[in-house]
């Protein structure tokens, strides 16, 4: 086995691993009344502390999503440890990379869709990382919030895949080149 | 297209079968709490009881969250400590009034204003009001 292979197969096995962990990447709350839980495979939303049901729902397929980029990373690791790889499977490489747009979406949402109906005073903070203090009004009644949104200890772990594929690209260019 | 993702489609597809009852059922029931979450209002007050000094108020709290009542406040009227309450409770909260007679007036001219502030989570709602 070559070490392109090699280091290709570490990132399978640890793509499988991180896909496996039922466990969130990013954590989002609006006040504390809107509170997210989520990744790829998964999503948890509750609103004023209980769980949204209609979550449930899309959390099953986001499993689904689960189980089809399990069995693929499974079935490429398969096939290169017989040394018949047809084609890398890139997915898990540019997922966390991909899980920035996550913010900037609930941004759009808020900034854009919610102040159509609030009215003009309703300026979102774009916010990825960090805390931040939202401040606006609505009949009368002065709203303040925090804002938080952290990854989890988690989704810098989803960065050794990452890594690890572009390590097998660069030293496969340069057996190739050799 | 190579066996992987063929493969994966099946086991996808197949994960979704297997919860296909759960489907329709919980898409019932997600409907169902939010409807429910848009009837639900954010605290039901009522007075219980008022004399010279004091108001006696009655607040249910019917959100899973607790609510802290940070104060309630008014040119003759004081309100004491944050008074926190739990998740699907009801708590009297008395507010004091320092001067009736004043107090009367106020109303009568249009002139009493009352800030209340509420806490729920990181979130704090504040609003003027008159009376």
């Amino acid at each position: 086995m070559r070490t392109t292979d090699r280091v290709l197969l570490s990132y399978y096995v640890s793509s499988i691993l991180i896909t496996f962990i039922p466990l969130p990447w990013w954590y989002y709350s609006v006040g504390g009344i809107f509170v997210v839980y989520d990744s790829p495979f998964q999503i948890s939303v509750s609103l004023l502390g209980s769980n949204l049901i209609l979550a449930k729902l899309l959390n099953l397929f986001l499993n689904a999503f689960r189980v089809y980029v399990g069995i693929n990373l499974v079935y490429n690791s398969l096939m290169l440890v017989r040394g018949k790889q047809v084609a890398k499977y890139s997915t898990m490489a540019w997922l966390p990379l991909f899980y920035m747009l996550d913010p900037l979406l609930i941004y759009a949402v808020f900034n854009y869709v919610i102040s159509s109906v609030t009215g003009d005073n309703f300026r979102y903070p774009l916010l990825i990382i960090g805390v931040e203090d939202f401040v606006t009004s609505y009949n009368n009644v002065n709203i303040d919030m925090l804002i938080f949104s952290y990854p989890t200890l988690l989704y810098w772990f989803t960065f050794i895949p990452t890594i690890l594929y572009i390590t097998a690209l660069i030293t496969g260019r340069k057996s190739s080149k050799s | 297209m190579n066996w992987g993702k063929i493969l994966g489609m099946v086991g996808a597809l197949a994960f979704i079968l297997i919860y296909l009852n759960y489907i329709t059922l919980t898409f019932h029931y997600g409907i169902l709490q939010v409807e429910n979450l848009r009837l639900l209002k954010n605290l039901n007050v009522s007075i219980v009881g008022a004399n010279s000094s004091a108001i006696i108020v009655r607040m249910n709290n019917p959100l899973n969250v607790s609510v802290t009542v940070c104060n309630i406040s008014g040119k003759y009227i004081v309100f004491g400590k944050p008074i926190v309450i739990p998740p699907q409770t009801t708590k009297n909260v008395t507010i004091q009034i320092t001067n009736y007679q004043s107090l009367v007036n106020q109303i009568d001219n249009n002139d009493e204003y009352i800030l209340i502030k509420l806490k729920i989570e990181n979130t704090t709602l504040t609003s003027v009001n008159l009376v």
